[in-house]
C-alpha cells in the first residue's frame, strides 16, 4: 500500500460510527491529595491512526500516554482500548497487547538483540522456532541485518541502531496498538531524522494505531495525523491535523508553540510545488463554461463527498485548459452527455502559493479538491487534496531538516513517487 | 623462617588441635556466617531494592555495620551465659558482614538500567520476571563483589574466635602471643591471608562467571566496580 | 558468674573516680589513636593515589597489595608488629594505617575520576598548571567521593583500634580485655563496647556534617558513593 493511499485512510478514519482504537474520557490523574497531573482529558483516537501529544514539559502528555498501558493509574475516567476498558484487564495482559518504546530506549544490555525483540513472543509463549523467525523478521523491517546484527548485544551497536531494535521489539507481537515516549529524542539529529522517516515508511506498511509523545513539535509534524497540543494538567488547546494547526493555530497558546520553533514558521513559507500536486484522469469538455456551470445545479443535488479517492476523479477541463469543474468515474461512465454529472470547482489555487494559503483554501471550500492553475493563464495544473497537502508539510519538513541537501532521502523521494503514481492513474 | 619450617612440619597439621582442626573450624565458622549472611542479604536486599523502599536504612545499615566492633560483640557473648560457639560467632559475623552485601545487593536491584525495567514493565512482565529476568542478571556483577568482600571480611575476622577459646585459626595467633613465639603468630595470619586469597580469587571466577555477556569489558555498558 | 553484683549494664564502676579516670582516659585514647591513624592514612593514601594517576601501571600493585593487608586479620597483624614496636601506639598506628589504604586509594582515585573531563579541560585552557588544577579544581569536585570514603576508613579504624590495643593495652581495648580477664566482668565490656560504637557515630557523624559543609555546590543528588 502506498503513502497516499495509507494517508487517505487514515484521514478518512475519521468516519463517524466506527469505534476508535484508543477514547479516552475525561480522565484524570492527581498525585496524593496535590494539584492533578492530569485534569480531565478526553479524546479519541482512530484505527491506524498516528496521533501525536506535543506540549511543554510537564503539561501531563506523558502521563496521560502512561495511562493508556496503565503503568500510571488514572485517577479517575475512562480509557478504552479496542472498546475495552483497560482497567478491567490484567494489567500484564493489557501491556503484552500494547507496544511501546521509550526514549532511554530500554534494551536489556544481557541479551542479545534477537532475544531482545522476541521478548514478548516469550513472554507470550510462542515457540522458540516462531520467537526466532518473528525477530528476524523485525530486524529486517527496522533495516538492519538479522545475520549481522541479530547476536549482537546493545552496548555494541550505535544509539540509532538500539532504537531500531527498541522499534522492532515494540512490534514483535504484532500489537495493534504502539505508544511511544519521545522515542527518537535521545538521538543524534541524523539518527534522528533517519529513523523518524524509516519508522512513517514502516508505518505505512503497518498501520498501527499509534501515540507518540514529543516536545518536538517538528517531529509531530512530520509524522502525526494528528496532533494534540497538551497545556498544563493535559488541557487539550487544539486536537488536529499538522496542516490545520498551523494553518489555523485554535489559541494563541498554539500560536505560539508552533511559531516558536523556526522551522515551522519557515515551513509557513513553504511553497505548493508541481510535484505536490495529484493528476487525475482528465477530460476535455467541448461546451464551455457557461454550459457547465449550468449543468452543476443537477449534480449539486447529491451531496458533495468529504474525501475522494484520487483514482475515482475525473477532472473536466474547458479547451483553454482552465478547469470546469470534476466529477467521478461512475459518474461519467460510457460516453455521451457529461452536462449534469459534473460539479463546479471554483476554489482554486496558483502554483507557488504558501501551504498555508492552500490549507485555508481547502478547509474553507465545501469541496475535498482543491484546482492548481497556473498564476496568469489560469491553466489547469493539478489537484490538491488534504492528504496531499499533508504530504507536502511532511515533505518541507523532512527538507528542512537537512538543509541544502533537500529531500534526498530515498524516503521523500519514494513519496514523492507514490504521490505521482496515485495522482497519474 | 620458623614460621614455614612450623607450616612445612607435616606433624604440625595432624592431631587433635592440629593446623588441620583449625582450619576446618575455621571454614566452619566462615562458612555459616557466609551462608547465613547471603541468606538474609539477598533476598531482602532483592525485594528493597526492586521496590525502591528503605534506601535510607539500607545505606544506615552500612554505617551501622562498620561501626559495630566485631571484636566487642564477641566478648559481649564471651562475657554472657551463651558463650562463643557457633551460633554466637554466626550472629556476630553476620552483624559485622551484613550490611555490605545487603547494600551492594539493594544497589545492584534498585540502579539496574531504569529504561530496561521501565520497557520490561511496559511490554508486560510482571514483577517477578522483572526481577528474575531483568534486575537480577544485571545486578549479579555488584552483589557478587558484595558476597566476595564478604567473604574475605569474615575469615580475617573469624580469628577472633579463638580469643574466646572457640578455636579456628586465630589460635594460632593466639598462642603466639601468649607464649610470645612469633612464628606462631605468622603461621596463623599467613594462613588466614591464603584463605581469604584463595577466597577472593575463587569468587572472582564466579563473579566473572555470572556476568551477563553483554555487560562484560569491551561491551561499552559496564558493570557499577566494587567497592561500596 | 552472673547474680546481681555482675548486672548486664550499670555505670556503677564509673562512680569510682579512679575507674571513672580510667575510662576517660581510655576514650580519649581510643579518638587520639583513631584520629591519628585516619590523618596518616589519609597523607599516605593520597600520595599513593597522585603515584598511581603518574604511574597508572602501578594500580595494580598498589590497590592489590591494600587489598592484600585488608585481608590479614587485625589480631595478628599488630601481635606480629609488637615485636618491633614495644607497647607504644608506633605499632598499632602502622597496623591502621595500612588497615586504612584500601578505602582511602579506592575512594581518592575514584573521586579523581569522576571529575567531568569536560572541567579539567575548561581548566587546562583557562592555563591552570598542574598542582594549581588538582587543588583547585580536580579536588573540590572529587571531595564528596572521597568523604564519603574517608567516613567508611573512619569508622572501620574505631573497630580496628579495639583489636590493636586489645594486645597493647590502651583505649577502649584494654577496658574490654581487661573486663574479660576479670572475671567477666560484665559492665565494662558493656560500656567499652557502647563506648566504641557511640564514638564510631560521632566521628560518622562529624565528617558527613564537614563534607557536606565542604561540598556546599553538590547540593543535588546524594554525593558521596559511600
Amino acid at each position: 500500500m502506498t503513502f497516499a493511499e495509507g494517508h487517505i485512510a487514515a484521514g478518512g478514519a475519521g468516519e463517524p460510527g466506527q469505534q476508535p482504537a484508543i477514547s479516552l474520557r475525561d480522565v484524570r490523574k492527581q498525585y496524593g491529595t496535590g494539584s492533578f497531573a492530569v485534569d480531565g482529558i478526553t479524546l479519541d483516537i482512530h484505527r491506524g491512526e498516528l496521533v501525536c501529544f506535543v506540549g511543554p514539559s510537564g503539561c501531563g502528555k506523558t502521563t496521560t500516554l502512561k495511562m493508556i498501558n496503565r503503568l500510571i493509574e488514572p485517577t479517575s475516567g475512562t480509557i478504552l482500548v479496542d472498546g475495552t476498558n483497560v482497567t478491567l484487564q490484567r494489567r500484564v495482559d493489557l501491556r503484552r497487547s500494547i507496544g511501546y518504546v521509550i526514549q532511554q530506549i530500554g534494551l536489556f544490555p544481557h541479551e542479545s538483540v534477537r532475544a531482545n525483540v522476541s521478548a514478548v513472543p516469550r513472554l507470550l509463549g510462542w515457540s522458540r522456532h516462531k520467537q526466532r523467525e518473528r525477530a528476524d523478521e523485525m530486524l529486517r523491517l527496522v533495516g538492519l541485518d538479522p545475520d549481522r546484527f541479530g547476536s549482537r548485544y546493545p552496548g555494541e551497536l550505535s544509539g540509532g541502531q538500539q532504537q531500531r531494535v527498541g522499534v522492532a521489539r515494540a512490534l514483535a507481537a504484532d500489537p495493534p496498538v504502539l505508544l511511544m515516549d519521545e522515542p527518537f529524542s535521545a538521538l543524534d539529529p541524523i539518527a534522528r531524522g533517519k529513523l523518524q522517516k524509516e519508522f512513517i515508511r514502516i508505518q505505512c506498511d503497518l498501520h498501527k494505531t499509534i501515540v507518540m509523545v514529543t516536545h518536538d513539535i517538528d517531529e509531530a509534524i512530520l509524522m502525526a495525523d494528528r496532533i494534540a497540543i497538551f497545556r498544563d494538567a493535559a488541557k487539550l488547546e487544539q486536537y488536529d491535523s499538522p496542516a490545520a494547526i498551523l494553518s489555523n493555530p485554535a489559541t494563541s497558546f498554539v500560536r505560539e508553540f508552533v511559531g516558536t520553533e523556526r522551522s515551522a514558521q519557515s515551513l509557513g513559507r513553504a511553497t505548493l510545488g508541481p510535484d505536490d500536486l495529484g493528476r487525475p484522469l482528465e477530460v476535455v469538455v467541448s461546451g464551455g463554461l457557461e454550459r457547465a456551470s449550468g449543468a452543476d445545479r443537477h449534480a449539486g443535488e447529491d451531496p458533495v463527498p468529504s474525501t475522494v479517492d484520487l483514482d475515482e476523479v475525473v477532472m473536466a477541463l474547458g479547451a483553454d485548459g482552465r478547469v470546469v469543474g470534476w466529477s467521478t468515474r461512475d459518474h461519467v461512465g460510457g460516453t455521451g452527455d457529461l452536462r449534469g454529472r459534473i460539479r463546479p470547482l471554483e476554489s482554486t489555487v496558483p502554483i507557488g502559493s504558501t501551504l498555508s494559503d492552500a490549507m485555508s483554501r481547502i478547509l474553507d471550500g465545501d469541496c475535498p479538491l482543491l484546482a492548481v492553475v497556473q498564476p496568469d493563464t489560469q491553466r489547469y495544473i493539478g489537484v490538491l487534496t488534504l492528504p496531499l497537502l499533508h504530504a507536502a508539510f511532511r515533505r518541507s519538513v523532512a527538507a528542512l531538516r537537512q538543509p541544502g541537501r533537500g529531500s534526498d532521502d530515498a524516503v521523500a523521494h519514494s513519496y514523492a513517487k507514490d504521490v505521482t503514481v496515485v495522482g497519474r492513474q | 623462617m620458623s614460621w614455614l619450617s612450623y607450616l612445612l612440619d607435616w606433624s604440625n597439621w595432624t592431631g587433635p588441635s592440629g593446623i588441620l582442626v583449625l582450619l576446618a573450624q575455621h571454614l566452619e565458622y566462615t562458612g555459616a556466617a557466609l551462608g547465613a549472611t547471603i541468606a538474609i542479604g539477598l533476598p531482602l536486599g532483592i525485594v528493597l531494592g526492586h521496590l525502591h523502599r528503605g534506601e535510607a536504612l539500607v545505606l544506615g545499615l552500612v554505617g551501622i555495620g562498620r561501626a559495630v566492633p566485631a571484636f566487642g560483640i564477641v566478648v559481649l557473648f564471651a562475657v554472657s551465659e551463651w558463650g562463643v560457639n557457633l551460633a554466637t560467632l554466626t550472629i556476630t559475623l553476620v552483624l559485622f558482614a551484613l550490611p555490605q552485601v545487603l547494600t551492594n545487593t539493594y544497589l545492584g536491584i534498585a540502579e539496574a538500567s531504569a529504561g530496561a525495567v521501565e520497557a520490561a514493565a511496559g511490554m508486560g512482565m510482571t514483577g517477578w520476571q522483572i526481577i528474575r529476568r531483568i534486575e537480577i542478571p544485571l545486578g549479579l556483577p555488584l552483589i557478587a563483589s558484595g558476597v566476595r568482600s564478604a567473604a574475605v571480611q569474615i575469615i580475617a575476622t573469624a580469628t577472633i574466635a579463638a580469643y574466646a577459646g572457640a578455636g579456628g585459626l586465630g589460635l594460632l595467633v593466639f598462642r603466639g602471643y601468649d607464649t610470645n613465639m612469633p612464628k606462631y603468630q605468622v603461621a596463623g595470619a599467613v594462613l588466614v591471608v591464603v584463605l581469604a586469597l584463595l577466597a577472593q580469587a575463587l569468587l572472582a571466577k564466579v563473579q566473572q562467571m555470572v556476568t551477563p555477556v553483554g555487560l562484560r569489558k569491551g561491551h561499552r555498558r559496564m558493570a557499577g566496580s566494587a567497592n561500596v | 558468674m552472673g547474680g546481681n553484683n555482675n548486672p548486664w549494664f550499670s555505670l556503677e564502676f564509673l562512680r569510682d573516680p579512679g575507674q571513672r579516670q580510667a575510662f576517660i582516659h581510655s576514650t580519649m585514647e581510643h579518638i587520639e589513636l583513631t584520629a591519628v591513624s585516619v590523618a596518616l592514612g589519609f597523607i599516605l593514601a593520597f600520595a599513593l593515589a597522585l603515584m598511581v594517576r603518574r604511574y597508572p601501571r602501578f594500580e595494580g600493585l598498589i590497590v592489590g597489595a591494600a587489598d592484600t593487608i585488608y585481608s590479614v586479620p587485625s589480631i595478628a597483624l599488630f601481635s606480629l608488629l609488637l615485636p618491633f614496636t614495644g607497647l607504644s601506639m608506633v605499632g598499632p598506628i602502622i597496623g591502621l594505617v595500612l588497615y586504612t589504604q584500601l578505602i582511602l586509594v579506592r575512594a581518592i582515585l575514584d573521586g579523581l575520576r569522576s571529575v567531568p573531563a569536560s572541567a579539567v579541560e575548561a581548566a587546562e585552557g583557562l592555563g591552570y598548571g598542574g598542582v594549581r588544577r588538582l587543588l583547585t579544581v580536580e579536588m573540590p569536585l572529587a571531595l564528596p567521593t572521597i568523604f564519603g570514603g574517608a567516613r567508611v576508613a573512619t569508622v572501620s579504624t574505631v573497630g580496628q583500634v579495639i583489636a590493636a590495643f586489645a594486645l597493647s593495652h590502651g583505649g577502649l581495648g584494654e577496658t574490654l580485655t581487661v573486663g574479660y580477664s576479670n572475671n567477666l566482668y560484665k559492665q565494662e565490656v558493656v560500656d567499652a563496647v557502647v563506648g566504641i560504637i557511640v564514638i564510631a557515630l560521632a566521628f560518622d557523624v562529624l565528617i558527613l556534617v564537614i563534607g557536606k559543609l565542604v561540598t556546599r555546590w553538590n547540593r543535588i543528588g546524594r554525593g558521596a558513593t559511600s
